[in-house]
């Protein structure tokens, strides 16, 4: 009795913080607005709040990207819960943990604000969502902080609870009303991912107070996208690479242990004619940059065939027609990347592995120095047994690529 | 000086041929006529041709014919005519010839019609038909991946070649038409070998471009080549099929040619500008014995690779260039 009094007292506590919560702090959050200066009308909303008493607000950086590639076209506004409204101004932003910093052009001195917290809350405490799910108005959604997602390169808070997409932006806090991270996505049924404080205390750390230019925005998201690839193809690179067995191969497994991988083969065909065997592993999450454009991926696939009933030319049309027809792994239109340009050769590595490469480039139109690479490699040393090693890179230099590249190849060898 | 007259079909072919040693001839369905035409909408005597002595003028008149008589479509009762003039008398054609007149000049006996006397043997044709239909099995069983039913390939491909005797067939008819000598059996002959030699060079610039993946000259050799076969069967079915100059065959094989790779070449042209999110590349795989050039090690195919790079750049830079 005294367990079901307990339980019912946390519960009712729970309410009431998610009630207090939402009278205490409904009017430091914020739905940002992007009006399209041509048909005066908004465009995209999503959720913000405020920080200071200066006058700082947070959101994402996909909920102000269509600003930040096309600054003469929209305005950024802010609409209070009460009704209150005026002009934003771009601060500072990071498109790889999708974090933007805007001013209020006019300050409230009055408004309030919500504080930062020191530190991410223990595994499995009670957290709140806040946003502006729908344009509906503002709203509290309760979860449970479940660590940083395991696996994960760009670090993200596991959440337990519905984000939905217009609380892009809106803030997370723990029970003292304290601001642990900022909503970003959703994975679907309860789940939600958010980024973690941290992040955020880097980019307000590193704003000098000063907005940037519009002129900079483009060489600022540049130079992000560098330095990020850097570090992973840096992380990657440093990680020892353990072989795994595909097939007579010997391919790279677990290599850096953010990728998230899975396998098939097709041996429960009993029709098939071939034996194929898939390893397949990827970078879960994509840096958006606008809605044409994603960044910063990286798969990587092996695929094992064998035949038994075909003959070698039987058996290497089949293979022909398995590496045909590969495609980008990231979106993008044709006024952000060149078209692809390929170049094949046979080669034979290290482990006296031969095949047949192809190694295909596009460029980056408004980001000099970044390129998406894909590669797909076909070995040539049995008769009707071959192995598929194919992989993607999205927004990465020369020098990340041909070393990426080099490792990839190099850690292919039969058993 | 003789009076040359043709009788014609409806289709103004030359059908009978008539040539009188007299100065002046009657026509009709009256077995006095000089020329009998039995024809129930011609009188007995219909009309009558002459011939002054000392011109190549010809007079004609009619003698009151039921159904009167017609000058290139035109009635008339009476009048001269010139060598070409067609004469309509009842539901018959008759074309005016001027004897005087040159003929065509004599076609020179070809040689090659001689050595092409092969191309004729029925033997052939068969085993030729029979040996593309294995060709074209064999050639489907490589390529699938699936389990292989002859039983369902034979019709399929049979329908196909069926399909592609559409065009012997065509050039059989025409020969028929205009020349009264169909060659069947060579014009099927020639298409089959035709194939037969593409899928050679098919198997040949599978192996090159295997081999020197993908270098971009070789499309526009294969494209050359390709239009080289074509244009020689084409010439080829013409030659069999009709008696013609060499300059007008000449010209028709150009034009026909010119027909048929236009429609590629525009697409060839035209798509290499869109944007796709996919790479152009060549997926051709190989058994290991196919490859003959010497395989390079890995640090000649990266430094390939970095070269792609400041190609990348380039085209990019050549792109917005042009651009501003």
């Amino acid at each position: 009795m005294l367990f079901f009094l307990a339980l019912f007292s946390v519960f009712c506590q729970g309410q009431q913080t998610a009630q207090n919560l939402f009278s205490h702090y409904q009017g430091a959050l914020y739905q940002i607005r992007l009006i399209e200066l041509g048909s005066g009308n908004k465009s995209s909303i999503g959720s913000g709040f405020q920080i200071d008493k200066a006058g700082t607000l947070v959101t994402n950086y996909h909920v102000v990207s269509d600003y930040v590639y096309f600054p003469e076209k929209y305005r950024m506004e802010y609409l209070g819960a009460d009704g209150s409204s005026g002009e934003l101004q771009l601060a500072n932003f990071d498109v790889i943990n999708d974090l933007a910093i805007v001013n209020k052009v006019a300050p409230q001195p009055d408004a309030d604000f919500f504080a930062l917290g020191e530190s991410l809350p223990e595994q499995g405490s009670e957290i709140y969502s806040l946003g502006n799910p729908h344009d509906l108005g503002m709203i509290v959604v309760p979860g449970t902080f479940n660590g940083l997602k395991k696996n994960s390169f760009y670090q993200r808070i596991h959440f337990t609870g519905s984000i939905n997409p217009g609380m892009s932006g809106g803030p997370v806090v723990n029970t003292q009303g304290q601001v642990v991270g900022v909503n970003v996505a959703t994975a679907g049924n309860q789940i939600g991912f958010l980024i973690p404080l941290n992040k955020l205390q880097t980019l307000l750390a590193s704003e000098d107070k000063k907005p940037l230019p519009k002129e900079e925005y483009k060489a600022t998201i540049r130079l992000q996208l560098l330095d990020n690839q850097q570090k992973l193809i840096a992380r990657l690179s440093e990680d020892v690479w353990q072989s795994s067995v595909l097939g007579q191969a010997r391919v790279p497994a677990g290599i850096g242990q953010f990728l998230s991988c899975w396998g098939d083969s097709n041996s429960a065909n009993q029709e098939a004619l071939f034996l194929s065997v898939e390893n397949r592993c990827r970078l879960d999450e994509q840096i958006f940059l606008h809605n044409g454009l994603r960044t910063g991926g990286l798969e990587i696939e092996f695929e094992w065939l064998s035949s038994d009933y075909f003959g070698q030319h039987r058996f290497y049309s089949f293979y022909g027609q398995s590496i045909a027809g590969a495609g980008a792994g990231n979106v993008a239109s044709k006024t952000d990347v060149t078209n692809y340009q390929c170049q094949q050769k046979s080669i034979i590595n290290q482990h006296g592995v031969t095949m047949k490469t192809t190694f295909c480039l596009r460029a980056y139109k408004e980001f000099a120095d970044l390129y998406d690479v894909l590669f797909i490699g076909a070995t040539l040393d049995h008769r009707t047994q071959g192995l598929i090693s194919h992989f993607t890179l999205a927004g990465v230099s020369k020098d990340s690529a041909l070393k990426f590249t080099q490792q990839f190849m190099g850690a292919i060898s039969w058993q | 000086m003789a009076i040359v007259l043709e009788l014609l079909s409806g289709k103004h072919q030359t059908i009978k041929y008539f040539k009188f040693d007299k100065s002046e001839i009657s026509i009709g369905r009256d077995h006095h006529c000089d020329l009998r035409l039995d024809d129930p909408y011609v009188c007995s005597e219909h009309l009558r041709i002459s011939q002054e002595a000392d011109n190549t003028v010809l007079k004609f008149q009619d003698c009151h014919s039921v159904n009167g008589t017609e000058v290139n479509g035109q009635l008339a009762q009476i009048g001269q005519l010139y060598g070409g003039d067609v004469l309509k008398l009842g539901r018959t054609r008759l074309r005016v010839i001027n004897s005087s007149q040159a003929v065509a000049a004599t076609l020179p006996l070809s040689r090659l019609e001689e050595n092409l006397s092969w191309l004729s043997s029925s033997a052939l044709a068969i085993g030729l038909t029979i040996g593309y239909l294995v060709l074209s099995l064999v050639s489907s069983f490589i390529s699938s991946a699936d389990e292989y039913r002859l039983a369902t390939m034979v019709p399929t491909e049979m329908g196909q070649m069926a399909l592609l005797s559409a065009w012997p067939l065509l050039f059989a008819v025409m020969g028929k038409v205009f020349n009264k000598e169909s060659h069947l059996v060579s014009q099927f002959n020639i298409l089959w070998l035709a194939l037969f030699f593409l899928y050679g060079l098919y198997l040949l610039q599978k192996i090159l471009s295997f081999n020197l993946n993908g270098a971009q000259g070789l499309m526009w050799i294969e494209f050359a080549v390709f239009s080289a076969v074509l244009s020689a069967f084409i010439w080829l079915s013409l030659f069999i099929a009709f008696h013609q100059t060499n300059k007008r065959r000449n010209i028709l094989t150009c034009s026909l040619s010119l027909l048929l790779l236009l429609p590629i070449l525009s697409v060839a042209l035209l798509d290499s500008d869109e944007f796709s999110p996919r790479p152009e590349y060549d997926a051709t795989l190989l058994p290991p014995v196919y490859q003959i050039l010497p395989v390079k090690d890995l640090s000649a195919m990266l430094d390939d690779s970095a070269e792609l790079f400041v190609e990348v750049q380039q085209q990019l830079a050549e792109e917005q260039s042009a651009h501003d």
